[in-house]
């Protein structure tokens, strides 16, 4: 294309003239066109003006000069005027090529065409560029998305073998992306047979769906999660791949559970409540009755044979017993729904303290019990209802005591603690006692829930512990070696969070 | 340290539930109270009109008429009766919350016998406390007033009559 550019001569100077001047110099189609020189007798006409702008050597008012000169190749004719043609053949020297205005017009369309062209294609290349770009965000958007899903997601092929994780994956179960790949699907649930079930409906069918299906994290713990799997081929197709999303609903389980437990205690808190306040009155009247029983007897006792009025005095002295019994459950059902009297205040737990082992101090004594009172010097007053705090206070040191009786095999220790946690208090409770056996440290709070021998627990005290605790904010722990010693933690919080009625 | 440990007590017992009032009314007649027991408020207030008694002991939760009501007229009537009331558990805490209680002594049911006796015997011990002193004060006021002592014998003849209701 670069070969010598031919030098070329314009005649006329209007408006074609500057256009040619233009696509000349931006010379899009690579002519090598230069042009020498521009001729026209109006010297403001504007292809004129431009030539002189462009600094073209030769402007002048009359074509005939361009005949003259030996290194014009081409004049070309812009007029438009068919005699100015005919003019510029007659005088035309032979070395000189003319176009005239109808070729030009003719490789002026030409030219546009071509142009036009042109700029389509570089708007189609533009286009291209742009939705290049789009697929690109909108890959990396959906990459975003599936790595940054808190859900875990997986490719696994047609037998079984996982392909892809998501970070989600990682952050639920614990492990690397590439301790998961390779590894079977079937390795990440705790009952594995529940994972081939699915699988196999989800090639049948395309897909399926389970709930609470349990996974195993690397910590050794159990997630709950409900898993969708579907096929990426058509169903029945035993070679296509399987994706999973798996939901990690471990959290929302155990709050409902949680919501369920509250619901349920104080359903049943209420109904309790209310029988135990209707039963008082006939457990009065019976009270009352072996009263005057036992009057009766002391009266005619000089009238009895003493191995009658003893089996009827030993009698009458069992069936008080187990009326006082009967009170003791009825009292405490009634603590559960019962409302504190007194609003939260500062509270100084080393004296409340000392006051609740005084009040148990009679039990303490028969129970033979060494009580050990590790208390820091300063403590924070955390903003409590004094009354319930100690009514944790009491139901926990006689449950120390009740633990302590049941293990004759050494002298009883109670030890009690109160230390600074932050600006809260955390009050420990221990005893030396039977402890508690294993599997029953899940249940020790529920309700009715009771290791002591019969006729000894009602099942309501850690539940009254736990209720309360919920009440005012504060947290309840239990810790325990079985035949070794057992120790509640509760921590209280500086003051009650908003939420809590204490 | 006198009459209130010669003199037996007089005891209005007041409680719906019929089978209390008998058994427990046998029980504290047997300690040597002059009982009379009644199952309702009305029952009781007719009582008073008709005879003097040194304590009540009243149920609180009653249907016709609750206990603090049956109280305040009864009171009305006897100034000096003392009130021993009975509750349910829990039913205590919302009368003490509304201030009804803290005019009274209360048990709360099942009570405990002993315990009861001994508030029996509290309250007839504060209820000729309160007789005296009263006495006391009146018959004072008489002597400050200069009075012949023929006024003065008559005037607390008056007085022994009207506090002591024999």
């Amino acid at each position: 294309m670069n070969k010598t550019r031919t030098r070329v001569a314009i005649i006329g100077g209007g408006r074609g003239c500057h256009e040619l001047l233009t696509m000349v110099q931006a010379d899009p189609l690579r002519l090598g066109i230069e042009v020498l020189g521009v001729a026209d007798p109006d010297p403001d006409s504007p292809g004129l003006q431009y030539a002189r702008e462009l600094g073209v050597p030769l402007i002048v008012d009359d074509y005939h000069e361009f005949f003259v000169r030996s290194d014009i190749e081409v004049v070309i004719e812009l007029t438009g005027i068919n005699e100015v043609r005919d003019e510029i053949f007659r005088n035309l020297p032979p070395h000189i090529h003319i176009v005239d205005h109808y070729a030009a017009s003719f490789f002026w369309d030409l030219f546009a065409r071509v142009e036009e062209n042109r700029q389509l294609q570089e708007q189609s290349a533009r286009e291209l560029e742009r939705k290049d770009a789009q697929l690109n965000v909108t890959k990396r958007t959906l990459h975003e998305v599936l790595t940054n899903c808190r859900d875990i997601i997986f490719l696994a092929d047609a037998s079984g073998n996982l392909v892809t994780v998501n970070t989600g994956a990682e952050r639920a179960l614990g492990f690397a992306c590439n301790e998961l790949i390779g590894k079977p699907a079937r390795s990440l649930a705790a009952q594995p047979e529940v994972f081939d079930e699915l699988w196999q409906a989800t090639v049948a069918d395309g897909h399926a769906t389970q709930y609470e299906v349990e996974f195993l994290h690397s910590n050794g713990q159990h997630i709950i999660a409900n898993v969708g799997m579907s096929l990426t081929g058509s169903s029945g197709d035993k070679q296509s791949e399987v994706i999973g999303i798996c939901r990690d609903i471990t959290t929302r389980l155990r709050l409902q559970q949680e919501v369920f437990r509250s619901e349920q205690l104080a359903a049943i808190g209420k109904m309790a409540a209310g029988v135990a306040h209707e039963i008082n009155n006939p457990l009065a009247v019976i009270d009352t009755i072996s009263g005057v029983l036992d009057d009766h007897l002391t009266e005619q006792r000089g009238n009895l044979k003493p191995d009658v009025y003893d089996t009827m005095t030993a009698a009458i002295t069992r069936l008080r017993l187990q009326v006082k019994r009967a009170v003791s459950i009825t009292h405490s059902l009634l603590g559960f729904v019962r409302k504190s009297q007194a609003g939260p205040e500062r509270v100084d737990l080393a004296t409340l303290t000392d006051e609740t082992l005084n009040l148990l101090a009679p039990e303490i004594n028969k129970a033979g019990v060494t009580v050990h009172c590790n208390y820091a010097d300063e403590l924070p007053q955390p903003l409590a209802d004094p009354q319930l705090i100690q009514q944790v206070l009491v139901n926990l040191m006689k449950n120390g005591l009740d633990a302590i009786e049941e293990n004759d095999s050494r002298d009883g220790v109670l030890t009690i603690g109160l230390a600074p946690t932050g600006a809260g208090v955390t009050i420990s409770i221990e005893d030396n006692g039977v402890g508690i056996p294993k599997e029953d440290h899940g249940r020790i709070f529920d309700l009715f829930h009771t290791s002591k021998p019969a006729g000894k627990g009602t099942g309501l005290g850690l539940a009254i512990v736990q209720d309360i605790a919920k009440r005012i904010g504060a947290t309840v722990r239990m810790a325990s070696i079985p035949g070794q010693w057992t120790r509640f933690t509760i921590y209280l919080p500086p003051q009650p969070p908003d939420g809590t009625v204490a | 340290m006198d009459k209130s440990t010669t003199k037996p007590t007089r005891l209005l017992l007041v409680d719906d539930e019929e089978d209390l009032v008998t058994y427990l009314g046998q029980r504290l007649q047997k300690r040597g109270m002059v009982v009379h027991g009644v199952t309702n408020g009305p029952d009781a207030i007719k009582a008073a009109r008709a005879e003097v008694f040194d304590v009540a002991i009243v149920d609180l939760q009653m249907p016709k008429m609750n206990g603090i009501e049956v109280m305040q007229q009864l009171s009305a009537l006897q100034p000096f009766l003392e009130a021993i009331m009975l509750t349910g558990h829990g039913s205590h805490e919302s009368a003490w919350e509304a201030g009804k209680l803290h005019a009274f002594r209360y048990l709360i049911k099942p009570y405990d016998f002993d315990a009861l006796l001994q508030m029996i015997g509290e309250a007839h011990a504060a209820r000729n406390d309160a007789l005296r002193r009263t006495f006391q004060d009146k018959f004072n006021e008489l002597i400050a007033r200069n009075a012949s002592a023929r006024e003065i014998m008559t005037e607390s003849e008056r007085l022994r009559r009207e506090y002591e209701q024999d």
